[in-house]
C-alpha cells in the first residue's frame, strides 16, 4: 500500500491537491521543489491519479421514480402551504356579549376565600402549592387486618413483658442470696478472727473418771459409748 | 458580483404560486435533478437512499424557493441541500450501512446495475463487468471517508465545482476547502492505491 502523502512535504499538500485537481498551476518555484522533494512529487503523482479514478466515475442518470416522487413531495408541500394560508386568513372574532352571560350566570361572583387563596399562593408560593396538593391526597381507612396484627403484635409484647419480668426477679433473688452470703461470710470471717487469735489448751491428768467434771464426764461416756473406765483408757494407753 | 445563470428561472418560480410539478418549477427540476441525484447517490452510496435525500433537497427547493435571496448562486443553494439531505439520510441509514463491506459493494452494484439506464449491450462484457467493479471499488473507498470529505471530494470531482463554489456551497472558507480537500486525498491514498494498482490505472 503506497504511503506517499506521509512523505510530502506538509505545507506543500494543499498546493499539491490544487495541481492535481486543476485549480493551480504549477509554477516554477513548484516544478524546482518537485525536482529536488521525491516525497512531493510521489504525492502529487498519487493525486493525479487519484484524480483520474474519481473522474472516471460514470455520471448516473436520475431515475425515473424520482420524477413522481417529487411530483408527490411538491403537491405535498403545495397542500400543506394552502391549509397553512387558509388557517391564516381565518379571522380572529371577539366572542358577542351575550355569550358571556349565558356562560356566566348574571350575579355569582368570587368567593371571598379566592382573594386570601390568591395572597397566600403569591406570598408564599412553595407552602401554597404543598396545602393545596397535600389537601388533595386521599385519606385512607385502615384495613381489618391491622386490628388482628396489632393484637398480635400486643400480645407477643406483654408475654415477652411477662417472661423478663420473671427473669429480672430471679436476678434480683439471686443477687440478695449472694450478698447475704458474702456478707455473712465476711462476718464469720471477720469474728473468727476476732476469737479465734490465741486458742488455749488446759491439760489434766486425771487418774479415776470421777475424778471428771460431770460435764466432761458426759461427753466423754458420749463419744465413748457408755460409761468411761478408768482402767481402760490406762490400758489404752500403754497399749 | 457575478450573474447567476439561474437567476431568471428561479425568479419566474418566486413570482408563481406553485401548483405541482409545471412551468419553471419542471424546468428548474430537470436542469438539477441528474446533479442532485448523482451528489446524493455518490454521498449516501445507496439508489433507495439517494433516492429519499434527492426527493427531500427537491421539497425543500420548491418550499424554501421564496426565501431564496441570491446571496450565493441558486446552484451552491441546491447542492448545499442536497448534501446535508444525503448526510441525514446516510446517517438515519446508518444501522444499515453496520453490514459487511463486502455484502454492501454487492448490493451496491447490484443496485447501481439495476438504475443504471446505459444500454451495455453497446459494450464489450468484460469491459463492462470491469467498469462495474471498478467504479463499485472507487465508491466504496468514498463511502468509507467522513461525512465532510466525502462531500467535498464528490462536489469537486464528480459536479466539477471549483473551490470557490464548494467554498460558497458548504459555507465554509476557502482554506478550509483547501486543507479538507488535502487530508481527503491522505484518506484516499490509503483507501484508493489497492484499486488503482489491481486496475493498471498508473
Amino acid at each position: 500500500m503506497s504511503r506517499s502523502s506521509t512523505h510530502a512535504c506538509p505545507d506543500r499538500r494543499d498546493t499539491l491537491v490544487a495541481v492535481a485537481a486543476g485549480e493551480a498551476m504549477r509554477d516554477l518555484a513548484l516544478e524546482a521543489h518537485l525536482i529536488a522533494c521525491g516525497g512531493c512529487n510521489a504525492f502529487l503523482a498519487s493525486v493525479q491519479t487519484q484524480v483520474r479514478a474519481l473522474r472516471g466515475l460514470t455520471p448516473l442518470p436520475a431515475p425515473r421514480e424520482l420524477h413522481g416522487l417529487v411530483v408527490a413531495a411538491t403537491q405535498a408541500g403545495h397542500r400543506q402551504e394552502r391549509a397553512v394560508a387558509a388557517l391564516r386568513s381565518i379571522g380572529r372574532a371577539t366572542m358577542p356579549p351575550e355569550v358571556d352571560h349565558a356562560i356566566w350566570p348574571i350575579g355569582v361572583s368570587a368567593p371571598p376565600v379566592l382573594d386570601d387563596l390568591v395572597n397566600r399562593s403569591l406570598q408564599d408560593p412553595t407552602h401554597s402549592f404543598a396545602r393545596r396538593f397535600a389537601g388533595r391526597i386521599e385519606r385512607l381507612s385502615a384495613p381489618r387486618d391491622l386490628d388482628a396484627r396489632v393484637g398480635k403484635v400486643y400480645e407477643f409484647g406483654a408475654k415477652r413483658r411477662e417472661r423478663a419480668a420473671r427473669r429480672l426477679a430471679f436476678a434480683t433473688a439471686a443477687l440478695v442470696l449472694v450478698g447475704i452470703t458474702v456478707t455473712a461470710t465476711w462476718l464469720v470471717a471477720r469474728s473468727g478472727e476476732v476469737t479465734a487469735a490465741e486458742p488455749q489448751f488446759v491439760i489434766e491428768r486425771v487418774t479415776s473418771p470421777e475424778a471428771f467434771d460431770p460435764l466432761w464426764r458426759s461427753t466423754l461416756s458420749g463419744l465413748l459409748g457408755g460409761a468411761p473406765d478408768a482402767d481402760r483408757i490406762v490400758r489404752e494407753k500403754k497399749l | 458580483m457575478k450573474i447567476d445563470p439561474d437567476r431568471e428561472l428561479v425568479e419566474a418560480c418566486q413570482a408563481t404560486t406553485p401548483t405541482g410539478l409545471e412551468g419553471s418549477f419542471r424546468t428548474l427540476y430537470d436542469q438539477f435533478k441528474d446533479r442532485v441525484y448523482n451528489v446524493c447517490y455518490r454521498i449516501t452510496a445507496n439508489p433507495s437512499d439517494a433516492l429519499d435525500a434527492s426527493q427531500e433537497t427537491f421539497g425543500i427547493m420548491f418550499r424554501k424557493i421564496r426565501d431564496f435571496r441570491f446571496e450565493s448562486k441558486f446552484s451552491s443553494w441546491v447542492y448545499r441541500i442536497a448534501v446535508n439531505a444525503s448526510i441525514d439520510h446516510k446517517r438515519r441509514s446508518s444501522t444499515r450501512a453496520l453490514t459487511s463491506l463486502e455484502a454492501n459493494t454487492d448490493s451496491t452494484r447490484d443496485e447501481v446495475s439495476k438504475y443504471d439506464v446505459r444500454d451495455e449491450r453497446i459494450e464489450m462484457p468484460i469491459a463492462a463487468a470491469s467498469r462495474h467493479e471498478l467504479e463499485a471499488e472507487i465508491q466504496s473507498a468514498i463511502a468509507r471517508l467522513s461525512p465532510k470529505m466525502r462531500a467535498i471530494t464528490v462536489l469537486r470531482y464528480v459536479e466539477n465545482l471549483s473551490y470557490e463554489e464548494i467554498s460558497e456551497s458548504l459555507q465554509i472558507s476557502l482554506g478550509t476547502v483547501k486543507s479538507r480537500l488535502s487530508r481527503a486525498h491522505e484518506a484516499l491514498d490509503r483507501e484508493l492505491t489497492p484499486v488503482i494498482d489491481k486496475h493498471y490505472l498508473r
